[in-house]
């Protein structure tokens, strides 16, 4: 003990170094967010390489699921595809015909591109939550691409390495989303985020008390951030009230995907984004 | 003795002052990125030579938090400015500066003469900017990037530096 004490005092300086080092090393990693997320990921960069191991085992213990789930998707994308559509207009002159052509070209852009990823390490059980996805900036991901599901929008991309990506889920208190509420037909947006603790609920704030909305009512994304494309359904709404002197409803909104047993996703590359934001921060 | 205290009081102060005033409001990128003017290192390159190895390592804390505040980047600079207190005297030692003397200088240019403390700045500032990156990236992931960076910031810190250190040539 003593030669243990006599040689601490020795080495006194290298102690307070190190001590003096972890303090920063901990103010960093607490303060700053984008450390924060970055912890996160070059931890993943290692762990990132178990948990595909990982994923690997379990996978198997999914497969019913998970082709289920594709085979949904994939008649959803084979009901859009325009062989499965019946044209309504019978082609009786050359008009007609002119009018379909015309459509090629430079009449329809693609915005968003997909790239497909899968879950391989997911969260919802702390304050803020994450995934990791084995896709990172090798298969052209980048952060604050949107992540959706084949039920709906599940996260943000907030860091990537070159194989991996962690996600931020919407189960997240520091991730905002900006969503509409259907009603008969109209749109009435509101901001989404998650307060409550509990990940089958989202809260959404800011839709006036004016708006007829009712249980059920579909939650959609509407494109205003350019992180998701417009239209992808977030939740339905489970119970709203109107807060007393308030004039927006405080509206719980019961996820589509159950973020629990989140499997394949897609993240949406918007092609468009730089675009909006350069005009947008012109603006300002 | 006191005069060493006093200079180096005023060193602190004015060092801060530039950095933040002048050093933090001058843009440079590099390759898309964003690099920093170092001058503060200098202070505590400039700290009296019999000053304990445990009073640098505090120093260099106390004036890396107080830019950290500034920086808005709890930590980084503290982690840099805590580690240069560290090697402060075995960079001195390193290229030949004679630490041993019964009386306390400081390792100025007209007291170690301008090629030693060219050496010993250079030295010192590169790995305090090559700590501060890997604070501030806060991983070896990119450690491409931190190089990058790094070489970046020293090359327009290091003419700072010295000039810095030529103008306010210490004889004491």
């Amino acid at each position: 003990m003593r030669t243990l004490i006599l040689l601490l005092l020795k080495r006194s300086s290298l102690l307070l170094f190190l001590v003096m080092e972890l303090i920063c090393a901990v103010l960093v990693i607490n303060y700053n967010k984008k450390q924060k997320d970055i912890f996160i990921a070059s931890s993943n960069f290692f762990a990132g390489k178990f948990y595909s191991q990982v994923n690997a085992v379990q996978g198997y213990f999914y497969l019913n699921a998970i082709a289920d789930s594709l085979s949904n998707e994939n008649k959803m994308l084979r009901d859009q595809l325009a062989s499965s559509r019946y044209i309504n207009i019978a082609e009786q002159d050359t008009f007609v015909r002119v009018r379909v052509d015309s459509l090629g070209g430079d009449s329809i852009l693609v915005q968003f591109v997909y790239t497909d990823a899968e879950v391989i390490n997911n969260s919802v059980a702390s304050a803020n939550n994450f995934f990791t996805i084995n896709r990172g900036s090798l298969h052209g991901i980048k952060k604050s691409m949107g992540v959706v599901s084949a039920h709906g929008a599940v996260g943000i991309v907030s860091s990537v390495s070159p194989h991996f990506s962690t996600v931020r889920s919407l189960l997240n208190r520091d991730i905002k989303v900006s969503g509409n509420v259907l009603v008969e037909g109209k749109a009435f947006f509101g901001s989404l985020s998650w307060q409550n603790h509990d990940y089958r609920f989202l809260d959404m704030d800011f839709v006036p008390k004016s708006t007829k909305i009712a249980i059920g009512d579909s939650v959609v994304t509407n494109g205003f951030s350019s992180v998701f494309p417009q239209g992808y359904l977030i939740g339905k709404i489970d119970t709203f009230y109107v807060p007393p002197g308030s004039g927006y409803y405080k509206i719980k909104v019961k996820l589509a995907e159950d973020m629990t047993s989140l499997r394949r996703v897609y993240v949406a590359n918007n092609l468009l984004k730089d675009e909006q934001k350069n005009l947008e921060e012109a603006n300002e | 003795m006191n005069n060493q205290l006093q200079s180096s009081i005023f060193r602190f102060i004015f060092v801060v002052i530039i950095q933040l005033l002048i050093l933090k409001q001058i843009p440079i990128e590099l390759a898309n990125f964003r690099l920093l003017i170092f001058l503060y290192p200098l202070f505590i390159i400039l700290m009296p030579t019999q000053s304990p190895k445990q009073l640098l390592i505090f120093l260099g804390f106390l004036i890396g938090i107080i830019l950290d505040v500034f920086y808005d980047s709890p930590g980084v600079h503290a982690g840099a400015a805590v580690f240069t207190g560290y090697i402060r005297d075995f960079s001195l030692r390193l290229f030949g500066v004679d630490l041993d003397k019964a009386k306390s200088f400081t390792p100025s240019i007209a007291q170690i003469g301008l090629g030693k403390f060219a050496q010993v700045a250079a030295f010192i500032l590169f790995f305090h900017i090559f700590v501060y990156y890997i604070f501030d990236v806060f991983t070896f992931v990119y450690l491409g990037e931190i190089l990058i960076k790094t070489v970046g910031s020293f090359i327009v810190s290091y003419p700072l530096v010295l000039a810095y250190a030529l103008i306010f040539n210490s004889k004491k």
